[in-house]
C-alpha cells in the first residue's frame, strides 16, 4: 500500500489490526455475513434493480434542491410541533443539545445509535456539562463501556469477542454472568430498562426525513431507538442536512433498500416515523420533539460537484462489506468516525486539511465493488481516483515514488526507452527478489522499492516482457481456435 | 444559526437559491379494494414473512377469536388499547387479566412495564413484510406494544393489505408516530450471534380474524 503513498498512519494501524487474530476473522465473518445476506435479498427481490434506479435519483433530486426542500420539511414539521434548529458545525450541534439539556434539568441522556453524534463528539459536550449519555443500541453500549469506538457503522462491536464483553458486563455490574449471547443481552436489557423509565431525554439519529409529511424516520432492530423516542419528556433527533427525501412514494424505496443493503433483512424490526411530540390527548410519547439539523462540512461538499453525489449516501455500510481492504483491516484502521470506502471519501472532505484523511483514499484497490453494492450507485471509486489525484497534486504521498512514476511516464511515451528500461526493471527485479543478503541489502536501501517491499513479498517478474510474449500467444490462440 | 442564514448557505454551495418546491400536500390513494380470498392470500403471505423473522400468526374465526386469546394470554398480566379498538368478546375475556386500560400518564407506563401482555389492534398488516402497522393516537398509546415481552396483535382480515404502499395513506394524517413492527426485537451485536429479545419485545403474534371461516 506504501506504493500508493500512505504514510506510515494507516499503515500502522493496518498491521497493529492485522496481528490480532480474533479482529481479523471477526471481521471477515462480519462482511462476508452482511454480503451473503444482502446478495440473498438482492435475488429474492425481483425489482432491486428498479429500487435502485428509483431511490438514486430520489436522493439526487432532493440535494439537487436542497435548500427548497427542507425549507418544505421545516415548515411541515413545526406546524406539527416539531422545533427545528439549525447547526453549522460540530460545535454548535453540541452547543444545542447541551443548552436544551440545561434547559431541561436533565441529568441522564438515553441514545439510540447515531453516527452523527460520534462525528461531532456529542457525548464528550455532554458529560463537560455534566450530562449523563448513555449509548442504548447493545453494541454501543459495549463500546462506551470499554471506552472504544465503533468499528462498523452497522454493527460498532464485531471488533469484540465474548468473553471481553462478559467481562465488561461483569465489571459494571458486579455479577457473574455466563459468556452465552442471550444471557449477557438479557443483562443488557434489564440494566437499560430501567435507564430508559429514568432519562429526561432521549437523543437518536436520523435516518432520513420526508419533507412531504414532515417527518423523521429510525429504522432499528433492537428497539432502543423506540424506547429512547418514546418514554423520556424530551426527544431530541440529530439529522445531518442532506438526508432528507422529498415524497413518502421515495421512503417506500428507502425502506425496501436500506435494511435489505444493511443487513439482508427485508425491513428492519422497526420503521419508525414521527411527526412531532405526542398530541394533546395521547397518553405516552415525549412532550417535546426536536430536530437539529447539522451541516458540519457537508455544504463544502455540496459546493463540489465532483462529490456531491457521495451526499446521497443512506448509510448502509454496504460498501465496507464490498471492499476487501476493509475486510481484511476492519473499521479501527482507518482512525475515522466512518470507515471503508465512503469513510474514505466523505472524511477529507469533512475536513479538507487533514493529513490523516487524505491518506485514506489510498486505503482501497479500486476494484468497484463499493460502486457495485452502493444501493444509490455512488461512484466511490472514481471519486477515490480523483481524491488521489488531488493528493498527488498537492504533493502528498511518498516524494521518491511521485519522482519515480514522473520518470516512468517519460519512458513509456518513448517505445525504445520502454523497452530498454523494462529490461533493466526486469533484471532488477529479479535481482531483488531473489534470497540473499545482497538482494535484501540492495531492497532495504532503494528508494520507493524499500516502502514497497515492508508491506509485502515482491513478485520476481518474468525473464522476458509480456509485450515479447505477445506474438507466441497470438499464435498459440489461432491455433486453439483452428482446432475448434 | 437561523433558518434563512443556513439555507443561504446551502444555496450558495448549490451555486444559487433553488426555485421554491411546490409539494403537494399529501393526499390519500383509494384504499386497494380486494376479495376475501385475495385477503387471505396476503395473509398467508404476511404470515411466512414474519415467521421468517421469528414473529408468528394464524386466522381465527371470529367465533373462537375469544377462546383462542383466553389461551395465549392466560391469567398473566395485560395492558391493552382502549375498548373502541378491539372486538368486544376479547375484551371480556381481557378484561380478566387486565392490569390497566389507558387512564393516566404515570401509571400507565409502570403498567406497562409490569405487564406480561400488551394487547393492540393494527392499522394494517402487511403482506410484503409481514410488518404490523401501528399509528399512535389516544386510545393505542406506544407503550402497549414496547414495554411489555409479549406483544397480541388482533387483526381484522379486511385490513391485511398487499405491499409497503399501502400503509403510506395514514402517514397522510401524520400521527405523532407511525411505526412498523415486524418481528420480535432482535441483534446480532455479540459475534454475529442472533438474539431475540433484546429490548423491545421478544414475541409478537397476530391474530388475523376472518369473519367468514367458520
Amino acid at each position: 500500500m506504501s506504493a500508493h503513498g500512505l504514510t506510515d498512519d494507516f499503515l500502522q494501524r493496518a498491521q497493529h489490526a492485522l496481528g490480532q487474530d480474533f479482529l481479523r476473522q471477526a471481521v471477515r465473518k462480519t462482511t462476508d455475513r452482511l454480503r451473503d445476506g444482502r446478495a440473498q435479498a438482492v435475488r429474492e427481490a425481483g425489482d432491486f434493480e428498479a429500487w435502485r434506479d428509483a431511490l438514486s435519483a430520489a436522493r439526487r433530486r432532493a440535494i439537487a434542491r436542497l435548500d427548497a426542500v427542507l425549507r418544505v420539511f421545516v415548515e411541515r414539521a413545526s406546524a406539527h410541533g416539531v422545533q427545528v434548529h439549525f447547526a453549522a458545525d460540530a460545535a454548535e450541534a453540541c452547543a444545542i443539545v447541551v443548552e436544551l439539556a440545561r434547559a431541561k434539568g436533565a441529568r441522564l441522556a438515553a441514545k439510540g445509535k447515531s453516527m452523527l453524534s460520534e462525528e461531532i463528539e456529542l457525548n464528550q459536550a455532554l458529560e463537560a456539562a455534566c450530562v449523563e449519555a448513555l449509548e442504548t443500541d447493545l453494541g454501543e453500549w459495549i463500546i462506551q463501556l470499554a471506552g472504544e469506538r465503533p468499528s462498523h457503522i452497522i454493527l460498532p462491536v464485531v471488533h469484540k469477542p465474548r468473553a471481553e464483553i462478559r467481562e465488561l458486563f461483569e465489571q459494571h455490574g458486579g455479577v457473574t454472568l455466563s459468556d452465552e449471547t442471550k444471557v449477557l443481552a438479557g443483562y443488557a436489557r434489564d440494566r437499560l430498562r430501567a435507564e430508559f423509565l429514568r432519562a429526561d431525554l432521549g437523543i437518536t439519529g436520523c435516518n432520513m426525513a420526508i419533507a412531504e409529511t414532515g417527518a423523521v424516520a429510525l429504522f432499528s432492530n433492537e428497539g432502543n431507538g423506540r424506547m429512547v423516542s418514546t418514554l423520556p419528556k424530551t426527544h431530541i433527533a440529530l439529522m445531518g442536512m442532506e438526508r432528507i427525501v422529498e415524497t413518502r412514494a421515495d421512503f417506500v424505496d428507502l425502506m425496501r433498500l436500506l435494511p435489505r443493503s444493511a443487513t439482508g433483512q427485508r425491513i428492519t424490526t422497526y420503521v419508525n416515523v414521527l411527526h412531532g411530540p405526542k398530541r394533546t390527548h395521547e397518553l405516552d410519547g415525549p412532550e417535546e420533539l426536536h430536530v437539529v439539523v447539522v451541516d458540519a462540512g457537508r455544504s463544502q461538499q455540496l459546493a463540489d460537484r465532483d462529490y456531491r453525489d457521495a451526499l446521497a449516501c443512506i448509510r448502509c455500510g454496504a460498501c465496507l462489506n464490498a471492499c476487501p481492504v476493509y475486510s481484511t483491516v476492519g473499521g479501527h484502521a482507518y482512525g475515522t468516525v466512518y470507515p471503508g470506502p465512503i469513510g474514505a471519501v466523505i472524511e477529507p472532505l469533512y475536513a479538507r486539511d487533514d493529513e490523516r484523511r487524505a491518506e485514506l483514499a489510498n486505503a482501497s484497490t479500486l476494484c468497484g465493488a463499493c460502486h457495485e453494492a452502493c444501493p444509490v450507485r455512488i461512484p466511490l471509486h472514481d471519486m477515490l481516483v480523483s481524491l488521489r489525484q488531488a493528493n498527488a497534486r498537492q504533493g502528498r504521498g511518498d516524494r521518491s515514488e511521485l519522482a519515480l512514476q514522473r520518470v516512468a511516464a517519460r519512458a513509456m511515451a518513448v517505445p525504445f526507452v520502454y523497452a530498454g528500461g523494462g529490461a533493466v526493471a526486469r533484471w532488477f527485479g529479479r535481482f531483488v527478489a531473489g534470497d540473499g543478503a545482497w538482494p535484501r541489502f540492495v531492497l532495504q536501501h532503494t528508494p520507493v522499492l524499500q516502502t514497497m517491499a515492508r508491506q509485502r513479498v515482491l513478485p520476481q517478474p518474468p525473464l522476458r516482457a509480456f509485450r515479447d510474449q505477445w506474438a507466441d500467444l497470438v499464435r498459440e490462440d489461432m491455433r486453439g481456435s483452428d482446432g475448434r | 444559526m437561523d433558518a434563512e442564514s443556513f439555507y443561504a448557505r446551502i444555496a450558495s454551495a448549490l451555486g444559487g437559491p433553488s426555485p421554491a418546491l411546490h409539494l403537494p400536500a399529501a393526499r390519500k390513494a383509494a384504499p386497494v379494494a380486494a376479495t376475501v380470498t385475495e385477503r387471505r392470500a396476503w395473509a398467508h403471505l404476511a404470515s411466512e414473512r414474519l415467521r421468517s423473522v421469528g414473529g408468528s400468526a394464524e386466522c381465527v374465526p371470529r367465533s373462537q377469536l375469544a377462546a383462542r386469546v383466553q389461551e395465549l394470554v392466560g391469567g398473566s398480566p395485560v395492558v391493552r388499547v382502549a375498548d373502541a379498538l378491539l372486538p368486544s368478546e376479547v375484551l371480556s375475556v381481557l378484561d380478566q387479566a387486565t392490569v390497566c386500560t389507558a387512564v393516566d400518564a404515570h401509571t400507565w407506563r409502570e403498567a406497562c412495564a409490569a405487564a406480561t401482555w400488551g394487547v393492540t389492534d393494527a392499522d394494517a398488516w402487511i403482506a410484503e413484510t409481514g410488518s404490523v402497522l401501528l399509528c399512535a393516537q389516544r386510545d393505542r398509546p406506544r407503550a402497549t406494544s414496547l414495554l411489555p415481552r409479549h406483544h397480541l396483535v388482533i387483526v381484522p382480515l379486511e385490513r391485511v393489505i398487499p405491499s409497503l404502499e399501502g400503509a403510506l395513506n395514514a402517514m397522510v394524517d401524520t400521527p405523532s408516530q407511525w411505526l412498523l413492527v415486524t418481528g420480535p426485537s432482535r441483534t446480532s451485536d455479540i459475534e454475529n450471534d442472533l438474539t431475540i429479545g433484546v429490548h423491545g419485545p421478544a414475541v409478537l403474534h397476530v391474530l388475523v380474524v376472518d369473519e367468514e371461516t367458520d
